[in-house]
């Protein structure tokens, strides 16, 4: 009795197995009919048969309701939130939650990432010589807490912010602003050597007099009046992007009283050196907010999901200030939750059963949610806006935009200077002797170039951008102020290829060629395809060119790019900034430009015009100098400037508000949503 | 036998000093850099700060000075305070999940701990019995079905099976949704009113007479354990059954039947009992993998547990998290080796653990 029982159980177990997998996506019916029709040929009417297949419209139209229209659903891939400090975090999966909890001075003037509204500022003024501006404040708005918002918790944010440091943190992209150019940290204020950035106990071991020094030059630097209920920002110089710096998310304002009470800065200067150089855990804000903005944080558990609540007393909403012209002025959705689920297929079956509102689909599992799509949303580069429509089957579940320009590039940089000291496994034999090449390789603008020429972007879109992306002209991303497509750019070209390699080093290298290794970080398929390309085209012009290609652990690979071992090195940029300051300062004259070993006089020609256009106010000003840095850059060759993906945002159709604006990392301002 | 559990728990200090020295001794292999590489994610936008992460956590220091602050912690020049040190229970913070490590622990586990209790019953039993099965029916039909089952679930990718009943059970049918518990039953249980006396959701809602999240527990915790079980019934059934067969053929099982004791007690009562030795062994064995976590089945239903953790921080070589989960996982072991001696001794009169 007990055997036939499991036996019947084995059965049912191994059926089911097979049933299960098995299981596939239904197809839509598909009706074929036999249709008559007149045709005209040469004169004379004709009457012919056709076969005709048609997709049955369906019967009546179908409804799009969420079970929990008062809860959205965010169901992110890899990443969490680093630290909730707005003046530490520097990733965007925190970005996407300070956004909603703390307002800016500033912000988005909705989908444009360039124009800016009044937010906690109800209005500001910029002096003339475009160093100092003057923000009137917002009077009326209270903290998640009931704190009233008054000019000095504005100046005390930034005043905090700047002074707290931290190499990781966004800081470098005020002090630049506020103390001149290739002053990256408050601490360099004190010793200029950049000896004691991060150093928490040499500062505070510092000359007392340079201390207060530093202090006094921030707290003068962000001045609130509390009778005119103003406050003042005065730069070092005239600095363009000055608005859309502080409109993100680490212009955050904070409640000063709260903010010390919790641990932060007291604001006096005698001490500032013991708040500086936290990291993301030991800042006393890691986990702690309360800002002005239209969400309140219920909870964040790391690692799994952070939990929203909308803001009852949000001030757009008492004032009635929409965050832009026809935009919202308030959270619609009452609870927000955004939980990260590492694996796809997991994220796959959430969006199936309706139980995620939007997800992350990675590129290479696009093809598997497309069938999902009802409704498709293209993005039209002449509006700046997207075109919808049905797609085959309008019944399916889903809405897709598509074709958006993102703001990440990758691209590979030439080391003009290869480190070779105590060896270097990287460049062979150190020689030009066909079995190696010298330290100084890419001094040689024959061999940049031939290595521009050699580069297939097709190839690069169709295999690691899934055939979805553009090819950049130049060190700026397309749509950007001074990005002008009719400039001169590299293309695929092999014999131009060959005839630029034969020339370098005065014909020797296409004498004995070359050997040398290109290193990626294992697991960054971008990065292994780029140098796959170079390996390729170079060894179907000769197999005397030789290109090798070694996956190397994280470790090794950051050491090696840190250590500028690397031959090339090939590296990705997400904009902090809509500006084009945020790519002409780290690819010509700052981050990169130094890994590079740009020789001097090229930086030089490159800092002219990068400080020029920095401080020009006058936007077509600014526009053509970037267009000469952009002619400059095409003719050194300092680098291979690969191609920007189009980006895809999935949503259920139940959902609506989405608009696309470049800044926003993933699918963060959630109170542009509502849902059905 | 307490002399042999005392003198086996004396040895645990002694075993943690020296998978620590370990871990860290293979630290002498990285440069600074290489090590700085530990506490960031991606390439650093500012040249300059790499040098920043070396100096706060000052990786160019020798490794025995940064194995000692590990264990004893580091004073705050400013506070004054003592930070870290393990030796005062603080295990340092995970980069990997942005927490403190011991707050990391103290959610996971009992997460893992709720799983291990729901699957090693089924995982255990259901192996044994299609042991005891395939054994008494030797050769038979049913014991090459059970045989072949068992295969099929061993061989059977656990990623694959995994997201095939999920695809089946939750987006086909919405039965058996992924997590640990739903978002309406998360509310409730972070909630001031519900008190979570032990962590584990399932026991807690029954403490707080709350059948509606006990119910939206079990629902989530159906899929892992059948995947679990599924998998893992090969490898118990394989053992039973083997073991099984060598005690039927024993001189006292023939003396036994030939007495004409019916087949059920001969199995039951004199072959069962000798034959689980090594099943008690394997049992410790499945207890202790369980509770160090099951990275694929947590991966696949979204169950946040000390796998998904571990395997993370392993991932991206995240040492102190490393360091922490090896502790707790060396632990769990030598303590699940000591109940299984204890056991063994229990089952087998003929051992003895002094």
């Amino acid at each position: 009795m007990l055997n036939k029982k499991v036996f019947v159980l084995l059965a049912i177990l191994t059926i089911g197995s097979t049933i299960l997998a098995s299981c596939a996506q239904p197809t839509p019916e598909v009706v074929t009919v036999e249709v008559t029709r007149e045709v005209e040929v040469q004169g004379e009417t004709k009457t012919e048969t056709v076969v005709v297949t048609a997709t049955p419209t369906p019967e009546k139209p179908v409804e799009f309701k969420s079970e929990d229209p008062n809860t959205l659903y965010n169901i992110t891939g890899a990443g969490d939130t680093d630290t909730l400090d707005p003046a530490w975090n520097y990733e965007s999966a925190g970005d996407a939650i300070i956004l909603n909890i703390y307002d800016q001075l500033v912000t988005y003037d909705g989908p444009n990432a360039t124009q800016f509204v009044p937010s906690l500022a109800e209005s500001w003024e910029i002096s003339d010589d475009g160093m100092t501006y003057t923000f009137h404040i917002r009077k009326g708005v209270k903290f998640h807490n009931g704190a009233d918002l008054t000019p000095e918790d504005v100046a005390y944010s930034f005043q905090r912010a700047v002074l707290q440091g931290g190499g990781w943190s966004p800081m470098w992209l005020y002090t630049e602003a506020l103390f001149g150019t290739g002053i990256y940290d408050i601490a360099e204020l004190v010793d200029e050597t950049g000896a004691l950035d991060d150093d928490p106990e040499g500062l505070q071991a510092a000359d007392p007099d340079k201390l207060m020094a530093a202090c006094e030059a921030v707290t003068n630097a962000f001045v609130a009046d509390e009778d005119n209920w103003t406050v003042t920002m005065h730069l070092s110089q005239p600095w363009g992007p000055w608005i859309a710096t502080i409109a993100q998310s680490w212009g955050s304002i904070l409640d000063k009283d709260w903010a010390i009470e919790n641990g932060t800065w007291d604001g006096d200067c005698a001490t500032w050196q013991n708040y500086y150089g936290v990291t993301s855990e030991t800042t006393p804000l890691r986990d702690k907010t309360n800002g002005t903005g239209p969400y309140m944080l219920d909870h964040w558990t790391p690692g799994e999901e952070t939990v929203l609540v909308a803001n009852p007393n949000y001030w757009r909403v008492e004032q009635n200030v929409p965050v832009f012209e026809g935009g919202p002025t308030g959270p619609s959705i009452e609870r927000v939750v955004i939980k990260l689920v590492g694996e796809w297929g997991t994220r796959f079956a959430m969006l199936q059963a309706g139980d995620a509102d939007f997800t992350y689909v990675p590129r290479q599992n696009v093809s598997q949610v497309d069938p999902m799509v009802g409704e498709l949303c293209e993005w039209n580069a002449d509006t700046n806006d997207f075109d919808c429509g049905p797609t085959d089957d309008p019944t399916q579940p889903l809405r897709l935009f598509k074709g958006m320009p993102t703001v990440v590039r990758t691209d590979a940089f030439f080391n003009f200077n290869i480190n070779v000291e105590g060896g270097n496994p990287y460049v062979g034999s150190g020689e030009l002797d066909g079995n190696g090449i010298p330290p100084d390789f890419f001094s040689d603008i024959h061999v940049r170039r031939a290595f521009n020429y050699c580069f297939d972007w097709d190839a690069f879109i169709a295999d690691a951008l899934n055939g979805e992306g553009v090819q950049n002209v130049g060190y700026l991303i397309p749509g950007m102020l001074g990005y002008d497509p009719s400039l001169p750019h590299y293309t695929y070209d092999p014999d131009k290829c060959a005839e630029e390699i034969a020339q370098a080093w005065d014909g020797k290298v296409g004498e004995v060629g070359f050997r040398f290794q290109i290193g990626y970080n294992t697991g960054n398929v971008t990065r292994q395809t780029v140098a796959q390309i170079l390996q390729a085209n170079f060894a179907d012009i000769d197999p005397k060119y030789n290109i090798e290609i070694i996956g190397l652990p994280w470790p090794s690979f950051l050491a090696a790019i840190r250590g500028k071992r690397l031959p090339i090195f090939i590296s990705g940029w997400m904009e902090d900034i809509h500006d084009p300051h945020n790519w002409a300062q780290p690819f010509l004259v700052g981050t990169y430009a130094s890994r590079q070993g740009m020789p001097d006089d090229m930086h030089e020609e490159f800092q002219k015009l990068v400080s020029a256009g920095v401080a020009a106010s006058d936007p077509a000003e600014r526009a053509e100098i970037y267009k000469q840095a952009t002619q400059l850059d095409y003719e050194y060759a300092p680098a291979i400037r690969l191609a920007v993906a189009t980006g895809r945002h999935y949503e259920q159709r139940w959902m609506h508000g989405y608009y696309y604006n470049p800044i926003y990392g993933g699918d963060s301002n959630y109170m542009r949503f509502s849902k059905e | 036998m307490v002399n042999y559990v005392i003198r086996r728990l004396l040895l645990v200090p002694l075993i943690l000093f020296g998978v620590t020295v370990l871990i860290f001794g293979m630290l002498q292999f990285l440069t600074p850099v290489e090590r700085s590489a530990l506490y960031v994610r991606d390439i650093p936008k500012n040249e300059r700060a790499l040098e920043g992460v070396i100096k706060q956590y000052g990786l160019d220091q020798p490794i025995p000075v940064q194995y000692w602050k590990w264990l004893v912690g580091t004073r705050d020049p400013h506070t004054g305070e003592i930070r870290g040190g393990i030796l005062r229970g603080d295990f340092g913070y995970s980069r990997t999940a942005s927490e403190p490590v011991a707050d990391l622990i103290k959610r996971r586990f009992p997460a893992t701990l709720e799983l291990a209790l729901w699957a090693v019953l089924p995982v255990v039993s259901g192996g044994v019995i299609l042991g005891v099965i395939a054994a008494v029916n030797h050769n038979k039909p049913i014991d090459h079905i059970a045989r072949i089952f068992a295969i099929v679930g061993w061989s059977f990718p656990d990623f694959v099976f995994g997201l095939l009943v999920l695809m089946f059970f939750y987006a086909d049918l919405k039965w058996l949704p992924p997590g640990r518990v739903s978002d309406w039953a998360n509310q409730v249980i972070m909630s001031p009113e519900f008190h979570n006396y032990t962590k584990l959701i399932t026991l807690d809602a029954l403490l707080n007479l709350r059948l509606d999240i006990f119910w939206d527990a079990v629902r989530h915790l159906i899929l892992p354990v059948v995947t679990l079980s599924y998998l893992w019934w090969a490898l118990q059934m394989r053992v039973t059954r083997s073991s099984m067969l060598e005690t039927l053929r024993q001189d006292y099982i023939t003396t036994a039947r030939s007495k004409g004791l019916a087949e059920k007690v001969v199995i039951m009562r004199h072959a069962l009992p000798n034959a689980l030795m090594p099943v008690v062994t394997l049992g410790g064995s499945t207890v202790v993998g369980l509770l160090g976590g099951v990275v694929i089945v947590e991966t696949v239903f979204d169950y946040h547990g000390m796998g998904l953790a571990f395997a993370a921080a392993a991932v991206q070589l995240d040492v102190i998290t490393v360091l922490a989960f090896t502790l707790l996982n060396s632990l769990i072991m030598v303590v699940a080796y000591v109940i299984v001696d204890v056991l063994y001794a229990y089952i087998d009169p003929r051992v003895r653990l002094d």
